[in-house]
């Protein structure tokens, strides 16, 4: 690929690198994969990159801001994990960061990449659903924001985009739990956040479905079923929820 | 003092390389056969190297994205401290089939670089970027933590 408009061309093996957002958006509407850290991508556990597609290098663009509750989508994983402000006023996200693959994943894979990826097992979905955490994309038609829960239930009906960033909403105590097949780093079977907004519990569950679900923290209970899949049933998965949930009730109130 | 590693650069990618080529594959291909290709997904930490001084899983980094130096596990174990850990390891039996030992090497000649006072739960949790299906870890630590309070 040699974009006429914007990108600098491809040489050794490397794809075209966007100067702007506004060059990003053209390549991408052109069909280009973005890519950051690469650790989805690359990944064999996910659905890769073709042989042959075409990438579109974001690093240059220098989507890093961290300055909660403002996101920049080029964040790494290890950079919210490590964060401080993000440890105290946001701790439900900052220990669903920490709870993602492993400490040398960690440094490769960016918010970005793991919105973007949507994946179903991802820890840090429920955490930022329990937050009101939106999404905020760029399309042709220029900058918007949407509830991450939205964004993940989303397959197709988006179009090209980028996202950019995540706006954490407001800050609350918090914790988050998960259940995974072994001890240490392994897709969850069900992962639960929760957040204390004055005297009411904000819960969400992961890992049960394609999106986070909404628990009620009363009955701990998910309005639409947990999925059952070849790693959990839908009753396995509902009774971790309520296990989770159970536990972080007593934390939080 | 860990003394630092030299480091090998990877030659240049030529320009038909598949865009999802890996550093991992490129390196071995460079003839750098300490670089263990084992799940390619970033779990296992078999083809660990590093950038910048960072350990990262060289399965999931782009090939075109370093031209920069890169350490492996060869240059790393042949360092002092290098050396120091692989005879440790060897000598608490952390090691059986030997195929996690040159990833693990690397990763925690970066954690003594970058936390010469490294503890036991320092060395447990840089070893969760690692699998091992023959020790169980507890050699593994036994042999790191030794390392680390022997080196001269």
């Amino acid at each position: 690929m040699n974009p006429s408009v914007g990108g600098r061309p491809s040489s050794e093996g490397r794809p075209p690198a966007a100067g702007s957002l506004t060059e990003a958006m053209v390549l991408v509407e052109r069909g280009a994969t973005p890519i950051s850290g690469g650790a989805a991508l690359m990944s064999r556990a996910f659905p890769g990159v073709r042989p042959g597609g075409t990438l579109l290098d974001l690093t240059p663009l220098g989507l890093e801001t961290l300055a909660p509750p403002e996101l920049g989508a080029g964040v790494t994983l290890s950079r919210l994990a490590d964060d401080g402000d993000l440890e105290r006023r946001w701790p439900a996200v900052s220990q669903a960061a920490r709870m993602t693959a492993n400490p040398a994943v960690r440094r490769l894979a960016t918010l970005g990449g793991t919105v973007a990826a949507k994946l179903p097992t991802s820890d840090l979905a429920a955490a930022l659903a329990c937050h009101g955490a939106r999404v905020e994309i760029l399309t042709r038609g220029g900058t918007s924001s949407l509830p991450v829960e939205e964004y993940w239930a989303d397959d197709a009906g988006r179009g090209p985009h980028l996202v950019v960033g995540v706006d954490l909403g407001a800050p609350a105590p918090g914790a988050y739990r998960r259940v995974a097949g072994r001890h240490g780093p392994a897709p969850a079977i069900a992962t639960v956040a929760a957040i204390r907004s004055g005297n009411d519990l904000v819960m969400w569950a992961g890992a049960c479905g394609r999106a986070p679900l909404r628990v009620d923290p009363t009955t701990l209970a998910t309005a639409i079923p947990p999925v059952s899949d070849r790693r959990a049933s839908s009753t396995h998965r509902a009774r971790l929820i309520r296990a989770l949930g159970t536990e972080l009730k007593e934390l939080l109130t | 003092m860990t003394n630092a590693a030299p480091t090998t650069t990877p030659r240049p990618v030529p320009g038909d390389t598949p865009s999802d080529r890996s550093l991992a594959h490129r390196l071995r291909a460079d003839g750098a056969t300490s670089v263990k290709i084992g799940c390619e997904e970033g779990a296992c930490g078999a083809c660990t190297v590093l950038v910048g001084g960072e350990p990262l899983p060289s399965c999931l980094v782009p090939a075109w994205r370093h031209s920069g130096p890169v350490t492996t596990a060869a240059e790393v174990a042949a360092t002092p401290f290098g050396h120091h850990l692989a005879r440790s390891l060897a000598d608490h039996g952390g090691l059986q089939c030997g195929f996690c030992t040159p990833g693990i090497l690397v990763t925690m000649v970066a954690l003594v670089e970058s936390t010469p006072s490294a503890g036991v739960d320092d060395v447990r949790n840089a070893l969760r970027s690692h699998l091992c299906r023959c020790t169980g870890y507890r050699a593994i630590v036994d042999a790191v933590v030794t390392a680390i309070e022997t080196r001269s």
